[in-house]
């Protein structure tokens, strides 16, 4: 029981990484009907900014050189004990992370969107496909040349001194899972209730059934989609800085392996539909968890793939994806 | 779809950029070439140097290429050099860890004309494919870290290794073990060539002296959550987990792995081979290194005669101290050098670049001997080290140490 529960955590966390970068996956095809392959690579953006500002933020050594270089900096070399060692600091500094990665990482969305597929709007949809394939290619290599191909995430002081927390039992939960899980939760109840309540979320929506008579009604299409592409990145680059600090390191294609899972949660959940996005991560988490605890970690993407098919036999549009009549 | 698309458009970019790069490499060995003829009647002769430089395992690659580089430098101020007129040059094969970029490396570097040797690769899975290229074209191949046993079982007379195989690692790691008081043991590979060889010697020998294995796992080498098998391992409870790997996912993840056990509560300690033996690991797995232990072939350089003049000088050039498999590049390196000069005496410095040349070349390196950074250097009739010695380290304050507790062979 204990062994059962503890992998149901391990995989809730993992899940929750999952749906939020599925979520970008989602948004996009939901208003656009586009797979945005460059998506796993706002991932992998976002944790290589979170890894910037985390090192400008709280490592002295990175906040020495750039004093060195721009002096107005400096007044950083004073606020980064208090960053790294108290708790208001701490949250403070989390907050800071993970807001600036994400707002970056949206106004990145927003350009590629701006100059990679709005030109191609109109165009085959196989068009902005390879132009979102060529965005992949030339993000990871722009990182891999410019900033490098592996780099160790620093753990804030703070979070390293603190305890697993127990539960029951033996079974415990580190500190940043409860953080991952938390946040993500909270992140996908706002997201959701942002599109269903507000009147932003109600012209997404709207674009999304038929994005001609949306602009009929008076709704600016492209604003609209240039929100959905900072979103998502945005949902996705809170993942990617996860990522680093959960695991200690971020590379220039860790957006490869996370992404592909996403990308199969989105269409587990039926692509398009929000809530099936954010089911699906967590179940493909879970999935993955108990076939690696009670099998073998080797046949994990076998089992998980294996359920995916037998769910789109009997379910093509998803599990929550409505049958949508192809318009002709 | 997705996954096949972006592959194929991986390994084009790849590809290009490999072109690219050897392109470049081959322009600034050239002009070096020019330079040092103009200087006088000399002969240049390429070495080429195969292993991770840009991706991969890196820590493992980019030192030993310097070694390589000091190797040479020292060659050519040598008297040697002068009196015969040869200055060496190397020139890079950056296989990136990667299998399917081994062919493509090993005929750029075939494709240089004065090419008198290589040494490398570093990955085992790397240096097989590769090797069928230099094999086929009669050049002699020395690798500085690739550890699977059966490399030297190939029939390819041109293969030889300075180091140490996992045939006599895995073993050591289990005998070390036993030392240490463990009885039961959890086994985990990441399923590279080098990963299975490592951990099915540690395996033989283990159960042979009455150790037991508790849990036996296999990991996808870019897999990078492995809190699962922390919970599987948690179950068991070992008394360690011996993990046969490299460090870093592009090859491997040692460095999360060790990590995420501690995380996750693991109070038994990480064991390794010479895959986590390296600085990097401490680097990326941060505090929770503490108390890892690795085995790996040889001894500390600085305990060897020649190794305190190594490492001075690889300061002094570089500017930091050499890791990983840095001495036996260096090695390897000088067996070509040394090949190189032994044929020029005999047979005159034209002949050298010729099939026939090389072929001498290989046939001196088989028979030679010469005291190294590693050891005295020579090769046993499959063309593996006739002077293995596996050592046993433990991570102690940030830093690899020669484990206390285990008696030094």
């Amino acid at each position: 029981m204990e062994f059962f529960v503890q992998l149901l955590i391990d995989g809730l966390t993992l899940g929750g990484m999952y749906a939020l970068i599925a979520l970008g996956f989602t948004l996009v095809y939901g208003i656009l009907l586009m797979i945005n392959f460059a998506h796993a690579e706002m991932f992998m953006t976002g944790g290589f900014i979170g890894y910037g500002v985390l090192n400008l933020l709280g490592s002295e050594s990175t906040i020495a050189t750039v004093s060195d270089t721009l002096p107005f900096m400096s007044f950083l070399q004073s606020t980064q004990p208090f960053f790294t060692t108290t708790a208001v600091g701490f949250i403070l500094m989390m907050l800071l992370t993970f807001g600036i990665s994400a707002v970056l990482t949206g106004l990145l969305g927003i350009t590629i969107e701006r100059f990679a597929y709005r030109p191609l709007r109109n165009s085959p949809r196989l068009c902005a496909l390879i132009s979102a394939l060529g965005m992949s290619l030339f993000l990871q290599n722009f990182v891999l040349l410019a900033v490098g191909h592996r780099m160790v995430f620093p753990t804030p002081e703070f979070l390293a001194n603190l305890d697993a927390v127990p539960l029951f039992g033996a079974i415990r939960i580190a500190p940043i899972d409860l953080i991952i899980f938390i946040t993500c939760l909270v992140l996908l109840f706002t997201l959701d209730r942002f599109v269903s309540k507000t009147k932003l979320g109600k012209a997404m929506r709207a674009t999304s059934q038929d994005k001609d008579a949306a602009g009929l009604m008076g709704i600016n299409i492209n604003s609209v989609i240039a929100l959905t592409f900072f979103i998502g990145p945005a949902l996705g680059a809170v993942a990617g800085t996860f990522f680093g600090l959960k695991y200690g390191v971020v590379t220039f294609n860790m957006g490869l392996f996370p992404g592909i899972k996403a990308f199969t949660a989105a269409v587990l959940g039926g692509i398009g539909n929000l809530r099936g996005a954010m089911l699906g991560g967590f179940l493909i988490g879970v999935l993955e968890a108990l076939a690696s605890g009670y099998i073998s970690i080797a046949y994990r993407d076998v089992i998980t793939f294996a359920i995916l098919i037998l769910i789109l036999i009997f379910r093509p549009g998803g599990l929550l994806g409505e049958s949508v009549v192809e318009k002709v | 779809m997705k996954r096949k698309l972006r592959f194929i458009l991986a390994a084009m970019a790849a590809l290009a950029l490999t072109f690219a790069l050897v392109a470049c490499d081959g322009d600034n060995g050239g002009s070096n070439g020019d330079t040092n003829g103009d200087n006088g009647d000399t002969t240049t002769f390429a070495i080429g140097f195969g292993g991770p430089i840009s991706q991969g395992a890196v820590s493992f690659g980019q030192g030993a290429l310097n070694a390589t580089r000091l190797a040479v430098d020292q060659a050519n101020a040598s008297d040697e050099a002068r009196d015969l007129g040869i200055q060496f040059r190397v020139v890079e094969g950056d296989d990136q860890s990667d299998p399917s970029l081994a062919p493509q490396v090993a005929g750029a570097l075939i494709s240089e004309r004065d090419l008198v040797g290589v040494v490398g690769h570093f990955n085992s899975g790397v240096t097989d494919p590769a090797g069928l290229v230099y094999n086929e074209h009669g050049v002699v191949q020395i690798s500085y870290g690739s550890t699977r046993p059966d490399l030297t079982h190939m029939g390819r007379e041109n293969f030889f290794r300075t180091c140490a195989t996992d045939a006599l690692q895995g073993p050591t790691a289990a005998d070390s073990a036993w030392e240490l008081g463990f009885r039961t043991a959890v086994l985990i590979d990441d399923s590279s060539p080098y990963g299975e060889g490592l951990a099915a010697a540690f395996k033989e020998q283990w159960e042979e002296i009455g150790g037991e294995i508790l849990l036996e796992e296999r990991t996808a080498q870019q897999e990078s959550d492995f809190a699962p098998v922390v919970t599987r391992v948690n179950a068991a409870d070992p008394d360690f987990v011996f993990f046969a790997g490299t460090y870093d996912s592009s090859s491997g993840a040692g460095a999360l792995f060790a990590r995420q056990l501690k995380d996750g509560g693991v109070e038994a300690p990480m064991m390794g081979g010479d895959g986590i033996q390296v600085d990097g690991f401490i680097t990326e797995a941060g505090p929770q290194s503490e108390g890892t232990i690795a085995t790996k072939p040889g001894m500390p350089i600085e305990d060897m005669p020649e190794g305190a003049a190594f490492i001075s000088d690889f300061e002094a050039e570089f500017g930091e101290a050499p890791g990983g498999f840095d001495a036996f590049a260096f090695d390897a390196a000088n067996a070509i050098i040394n090949a190189v000069f032994e044929v020029a005496e005999t047979d005159g410095v034209d002949s050298v670049a010729t099939p026939a040349g090389r072929r001498a070349i290989i046939e001196v390196v088989a028979g030679n001997e010469f005291p190294g950074v590693t050891g005295p250097v020579s090769f046993d009739e499959n063309g593996d080290s006739a002077n293995p010695i596996v050592s046993t380290f433990l991570v102690y304050d940030g830093e690899w140490i020669i484990h206390p507790d285990v008696p030094t062979p």
